[in-house]
């Protein structure tokens, strides 16, 4: 007789204390901000409902495909839909940015969990952080939109990333890990103390 | 922040690139600013994420048992606490995935400065692997991420519960020269022997003054008292720990039945925690050993400390298959033996009639907890049906041999259901009756025989 697998019986470990957000709240914001970034980009169009069902997907399943999916989505169609020097741009780059970095937090996390609200409060103050950095750089491209492209522009523009791409991809990482502090090779042995004997001393 | 690889690039770095990419590319060729401005987030995360990931073997958690629980079914509280960094002032998330047994896994996103308490059941009794995990850490920007680390499964050890004093009968074959039983032997102790006259070697202490006014009407001579020397009992208890046998049928034709609900073994292990409690409360000794042979015997002892190691002990049983054993395990010189045991095969009942045959004061402990018929084939049934009838054929043996067998699961408290309700026992004639009672017939069938047969009459 091959015995049978028996249905999940056991009870779950819960935390046992304050202060936490069910991981399933936080897949519906995420859920709900792809979608609403969706609607803006994809105003009208019958079309709303692909990035709508993709952001639901790759917040409920995630996965590193219908993640990559819903952010190339809104991006491409924001490319394509959106008219140059759209007041939306700000959002968008916020929007944005909070997607991506829920979307990761929430990649290899199990369906079911929670998080903490102080833990929440630090990646929100990470994001404000990178946030202070972006959105003038948005405002300036809102105010730089009118100016004709320049073919030198373009192709400064081009080669300096090719170049950041390159010097990205092609350094190891572990030779970088080892010149950076704060890493497992960069960190240098901790001050070990010899216990003397008091015969030698 | 998932493992990639040893040393390699996080999704969060290839992906932040990716995107960059497209967003720089497209703005580039539609000549549109606001395009390229998208990518200016995701191109600071892909900066501060080149580094790469962390690979270390030791997880960012660390899950320890807050406080010691025992028995009863009691939820056990766990603390789960990340490890402390080496920059203390930067902080960091720790990921810890938390995955009970028989449960889906959960996830616990924390800062890497709090803590938090865990709630786990743990069984009523013996070792078991309570909850597995690991955790992964990185920076609140997504970076710098350490590869997910498996911790060591969380092991605890529930001691089992002892239950309300027994009744402890004592063989008359006693040993020792301290205790509260009264040996055949003449020496120091409580209970007369005879009244005889004073002999050179008699204490005079010892002088009896009313028998000798009483029976020397010359007064030429005096009349001591003379007593049964006290003498302490011994008893070994044997485990069977071939089997667990779950309260429900059903379970035990599943592959991993649940661990946490009260089994045989649980049975055995808490009767024989409240018999070894009941010895050892009047000062005699308890040995232990398992009909597995898996761990060399428990020697007798005697005291409280010895009560811990017994416990202790039982709480380390687990099932283990019986294997050969080169010689029977061999009782201390009049003990009393009792063996706890499902009764499911042949060897408890010939071990059990080798120590009555060698003179030992002998008794046997059903541990099969009272059972729920929760078969769901034809073939389970008749499989179930079948075992019960060769145990009852087995215990109906052992009774027409003069060997008392009890039910167990009175001292281990499983006689009533996980709702408080009275779960209904599986009538089984073959068992005599409680372990409390059955164990004071046998003091009072003992005191009343003087030790001179041990053959069981029942209740």
């Amino acid at each position: 007789m091959i015995p049978r697998r028996r249905a999940r019986s056991g009870v779950p470990a819960v935390p046992d204390r304050q202060g936490l957000v069910p991981l399933w709240l936080v897949r519906c914001a995420t859920a709900l901000a792809a979608v609403l970034l969706g609607g803006v980009v994809w105003n009208g169009s019958a079309w709303v409902l692909l990035p709508v069902v993709v952001a639901a997907g790759a917040a409920v399943a995630p996965s590193i495909g219908p993640v990559s999916l819903s952010l190339l989505l809104l991006v491409v169609a924001y490319a394509v839909n959106v008219p140059a020097g759209s007041l939306w741009l700000p959002v968008f780059v916020a929007g944005l940015h909070a997607v991506f970095v829920l979307y990761l937090l929430l990649l290899p996390l199990p369906l079911h969990g929670w998080i903490s609200r102080t833990a929440l409060a630090e990646l929100g103050l990470s994001f404000l952080r990178i946030q202070a950095a972006a959105q003038p750089v948005a405002v300036l491209a809102l105010l730089v939109d009118d100016a004709a492209p320049s073919l030198l522009a373009v192709l400064v523009g081009t080669a300096a990333l090719a170049g950041w791409m390159l010097w990205l991809v092609l350094q190891p990482a572990g030779q970088r890990m080892r010149k950076g502090t704060g890493t497992t090779r960069g960190r240098t042995r901790p001050h070990t103390r010899r216990r003397r004997s008091p015969h030698n001393a | 922040m998932a493992s990639s690889g040893r040393d390699g690039r996080s999704p969060v770095w290839a992906l932040a690139v990716v995107l960059t990419l497209v967003c720089v590319v497209a703005g580039l060729v539609s000549g549109r600013a606001d395009t390229v401005a998208l990518a200016t987030p995701l191109a600071l995360l892909a900066l501060s994420g080149r580094t790469g990931m962390r690979v270390g073997a030791d997880p960012p958690a660390r899950i320890t048992v807050e406080r010691h629980a025992e028995g009863r079914g009691s939820r056990l509280r766990l603390l789960l606490a990340p490890q402390q960094e080496a920059e203390p002032a930067q902080k960091r998330l720790v990921a810890t995935t938390l995955a009970a047994a028989g449960c889906r896994p959960d996830a616990l996103v924390l800062r890497s400065d709090e803590e938090c308490p865990v709630l786990v059941d743990a069984p009523p009794s013996g070792e078991l692997e309570v909850l597995a995990y690991g955790a992964a850490s990185f920076r609140a920007d997504l970076s710098d991420a350490t590869g997910f680390a498996q911790a060591v499964p969380v092991r605890v050890g529930i001691l089992p519960p002892v239950g309300p004093l027994l009744a402890h009968p004592a063989s008359r074959r006693l040993v020792g020269l301290a205790g509260t039983h009264a040996s055949r032997r003449p020496g120091e102790g409580g209970e007369l022997r005879s009244i005889a006259p004073l002999q050179p070697g008699d204490r005079l202490r010892r002088i009896d003054w009313r028998a000798t006014a009483r029976r020397s009407a010359d007064q030429d001579r005096l009349m001591v008292r003379r007593t049964f020397a006290d003498a302490e009992a011994s008893v070994f208890l044997v485990i069977d720990q071939a089997h667990d046998l779950p309260a429900s049928t059903g379970d035990w034709f599943v592959a991993d039945p649940p661990r946490i609900a009260p089994a045989s073994l649980h049975v055995a292990r808490t009767a024989a925690a409240t018999v070894a409690a009941s010895y050892l409360a009047v000062g005699d000794r308890v040995g232990l050993a398992d009909l597995s042979g898996t761990r060399r015997a428990l020697r007798s002892a005697a005291g409280a400390r010895h009560l811990e190691q017994v416990r202790t002990r039982l709480a380390g049983t687990s099932v283990v298959p019986r294997r050969r054993r080169r010689r029977d395990p061999v009782p201390p010189q009049g003990a009393v033996v009792v063996v706890f045991s499902a009764f499911l095969d042949e060897e408890p009942a010939r071990l059990l009639r080798l120590w009555q045959a060698q003179g030992h004061l002998v008794a046997g402990v059903d541990c099969v907890p009272p059972l729920h018929r929760t078969e769901s084939t034809t073939a389970q049934s008749l499989a179930v049906r079948l075992t019960l009838l060769r145990r009852r054929l087995l215990l109906d043996d052992l009774r027409h041999g003069g060997i008392p067998v009890f039910r167990g699961m009175a001292a281990a408290g499983v006689d009533t259901g996980r709702d408080g309700s009275a779960a209904a026992p599986d009538p089984d004639p073959g068992v005599d009756t409680g372990l409390d009672a059955g164990l004071r017939l046998l003091v009072r069938q003992a005191d009343r025989r003087g030790g001179r047969s041990t053959a069981w009459r029942g209740p």
